[in-house]
């Protein structure tokens, strides 16, 4: 959809560093992380896990773990510095201007109490309303979500539930406050296809009704193609290439992006008893400092420039940046075959 | 050959407890459900959110007692066999790498806890067992000490996988096992998955709600829809010609990583089924274009088509008024 770029952006990343001590050194899970999000927008971050995804986001929200070091030239969401807020301004913030949804179902929910309760709660405590007016708005976003009967479900707990009915819950629940932005992390990673579509096309629709904006953090491509405006694909805690979607998909630049691509399933059986194609080799620790290119040890288009300082941000085309010396033209990849054939 | 699990009409009821002067009403989990998986089979169960697939792979593993029916597993009937037995030749691998592991505990425990159940190995054997099965699954050294807050995502799928295979099971049950792993790393475990499958035989009972990964890794696949098995057979055959309208549903939901394609328009109108309250006969009749009056009013059996079997009324004669089984065999 296009956004609505008149009022500059919403959410307004500007070098990010987020890094934790650890025994054995420092571990810096988010390297000078920018990007901007727009009004109505959805944005997808994508990478390998343990790059830095879930605790880069976290941070912009108060959420990071207690010894975390967080910084950045400038974290703005809606005309507020997001790193200069106390605990409580945070707190209120986070239930109505900004939700999150988490990888995990269950650090939204709380074992010991229903359904109902918690959703009920995260719009009373805001003073959105009654009691009865939040069961309501829970019944109502329930059934978008495609839970049947929400009164029996209102009162069950947690354990009660699918997993891809606790998501639903929880992204319900993100909707109670009918916030500017959310920002999910896996928000489908545990719905089947039919469950997914719907919950994909709920926030689309949020989107396009009330000009919500969308932070997607996914490592599903499908998803990633049918539904972001733009990609920021992430690795060893940096973004190494961003672009809107269709560039990012049909011209991919940075090497791993391109092996990223390569290694999705293909959709027409016909890959079946052969092996998958991977990326060799393993992710570089985040430990400590990482001189030049992160990927460069698995790269198969590695040069010697690769290996000294930091890698600049490069652009051809507007709006489409990438870290890397050497973009290589993509070799005849057959993704593009995969996801023509039927299923 | 025989079958090395043998599942037979098994039902698992859950209460759900409304009011508190309510009758509880039932809930049917799993609902008559029946497969063979041989040995050496990778055997996916693939369907909606909430259509029993997880409490099914929790009864494989022992973890609930049927309601009704029963799982043989090597000619034994699992009731007579005890949790350790059990678990001596069943393990699971779970979706969630972050939930299924102790935070408290370093990977050397974690890997090793099914021996420690069993409290037969040495210290020395247990070190060995543990450094062997590491090495098998791709993990370093290094990170033997480490706490699972330490690793990433695929690195802890990757203790899940190795503490499930350190007793030599037969059978694993993967719960969704790279849901939650990037492309990279799923092809990563995937191909783990397939070499250790060939180096020790083993048998999977296999849970996804990615086909595309269902199909590249499957020999057979189960499809579920309210607690009940709609059409099982071999791969190609059932997300190939798909002869039940859900499979049919089910493929269109795939999203396709090409941005061309946007969201498809949704698959099914209207709300999702109650389980506690399922529809009448044939569950997917609301949702069925082909649905006809037989199929309100009786549960379809089970009707055999080359190497497939349905269960749905197209196929067994009673879905009136027209030739539609035919047609739906002649478009394939
Ligand atoms: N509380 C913590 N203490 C120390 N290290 C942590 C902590 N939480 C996460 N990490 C590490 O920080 C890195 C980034 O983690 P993060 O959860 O952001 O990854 P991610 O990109 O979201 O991965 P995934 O796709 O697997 O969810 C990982 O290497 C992880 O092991
Ligand atoms: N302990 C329980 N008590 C009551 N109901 C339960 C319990 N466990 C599962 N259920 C219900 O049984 C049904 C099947 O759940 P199950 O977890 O097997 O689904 P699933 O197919 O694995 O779904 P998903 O794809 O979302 O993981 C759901 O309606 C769920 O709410
Ligand atoms: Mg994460
Ligand atoms: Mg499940």
């Amino acid at each position: 959809m296009a956004a609505k770029r008149d009022n500059g952006p919403l959410l307004d990343v500007q070098d990010l560093n987020v890094s934790i001590p650890t025994s054995s050194g420092e571990l810096t899970v988010a390297r000078g992380i920018s990007y901007q999000v727009w009004p109505g927008e959805t944005l997808a971050i994508v990478g390998e896990s343990g790059c830095g995804k879930s605790l880069s986001s976290l941070a912009l929200i108060g959420l990071q773990p207690r010894r975390a070091k967080v910084s950045a030239v400038r974290c703005r969401f809606d005309g507020q510095d997001l790193l200069s807020l106390d605990a409580k301004q945070m707190t209120d913030l986070r239930g109505t201007k900004l939700a999150m949804i988490f990888q995990d179902p269950m650090t939204s929910l709380n074992p010991v109490y229903t359904i109902g309760d918690q959703l009920a709660e995260v719009y009373t405590c805001h003073g959105l309303g009654t009691k009865r007016d939040a069961v309501d708005r829970a019944t109502f976003l329930l059934e978008r979500v495609g839970i049947k009967n929400a009164a029996v479900r209102l009162g069950q707990y947690p354990h009660q539930l699918s997993g891809g009915l606790r998501q639903r819950v929880v992204i319900a629940m993100a909707m109670m406050c009918s916030p500017k932005l959310i920002i999910a992390d896996e928000p489908t990673t545990a719905l089947d296809v039919t469950v997914q579509a719907v919950i994909l096309g709920l926030l689309k629709e949020l989107q396009d009704e009330f000009g919500m904006a969308l932070v997607l953090i996914t490592h599903d491509l499908g998803v990633v193609a049918s539904v972001s405006d733009r990609v920021a694909v992430m690795y060893a805690g940096r973004i190494m290439e961003t672009g809107a979607t269709d560039q990012v998909f049909n011209s991919p630049t940075h090497p791993y992006t391109q092996g990223l691509l390569d290694c999705i399933p293909r959709a027409d059986g016909r890959g079946k008893g052969t092996r998958l194609h991977t990326i060799p080799g393993m992710v570089p620790s985040l430990v400590g400092r990482i001189d030049g290119c992160a990927f460069r040890n698995r790269c198969s288009r590695v040069v010697p420039a690769c290996a000294t300082g930091e890698i600049a941000v490069r652009s051809d085309t507007q709006g489409h940046d990438y870290r890397c010396v050497h973009p290589g033209d993509r070799l005849l990849a057959d993704w593009r075959v995969r996801a023509e054939a039927p299923v | 050959m025989t079958a090395l699990l043998d599942v037979r009409e098994v039902r698992v009821e859950f209460p759900i407890r409304r009011g508190l002067f309510q009758k509880p009403r039932i809930l049917h989990a799993v609902d008559g459900v029946s497969f063979t998986v041989k040995r050496g089979e990778v055997l996916s169960l693939v369907g909606e959110s909430g259509c029993g697939k997880s409490t099914l792979a929790k009864t494989l593993l022992g973890i609930h007692a049927p309601t009704s029916g029963c799982v043989t597993f090597a000619g034994k009937d699992l009731k007579e066999l005890d949790r350790r037995e059990i678990a001596r030749q069943i393990q699971p691998v779970f979706q969630d790498p972050y939930s299924s592991l102790n935070p408290r505990k370093t990977v050397e425990d974690l890997i090793a806890l099914p021996l420690d159940i069993r409290a037969q190995a040495t210290s020395s054997q247990r070190r060995e067992a543990v450094a062997e099965i590491m090495g098998l699954v791709g993990l370093s050294r290094r990170s033997i000490h480490a706490y699972p807050s330490q690793l990433s995502g695929g690195q802890r799928q990757r203790v899940a996988i190795a503490r499930a295979l350190i007793t030599r099971p037969e059978l694993v049950v993967c719960d969704e096992p790279t849901s939650a792993l990037d492309v990279s790393v799923q092809a990563q475990i995937l191909n783990l998955l397939q070499d250790l499958k060939e180096k020790f035989n083993l048998t999977y009972v296999f849970i996804s709600h990615d086909l595309n990964v269902v199909r590249h890794f499957s020999d057979r696949v189960a499809v579920m829809y309210l607690g009940r098995v709609v059409e099982l057979g071999d791969t190609e055959e059932v997300l190939g010609r798909s002869l039940h309208p859900y499979t049919r549903k089910l493929k269109q939901g795939v999203l396709v990583p090409d941005p061309s394609h946007r969201l498809p328009p949704p698959i099914f109108d209207g709300g999702f089924p109650d389980p506690t309250n399922p529809p009448s006969g044939c569950h997917f009749h609301p949702r069925c274009p082909d649905a006809g009056e037989a199929c309100t009013a009786r549960r379809p059996g089970t009707v055999r088509h080359g190497s497939s079997t349905v269960a749905c009324h197209l196929y067994t004669g009673l879905a009136t008024g027209h030739d539609a089984a035919n047609e739906k065999l002649e478009d394939a």
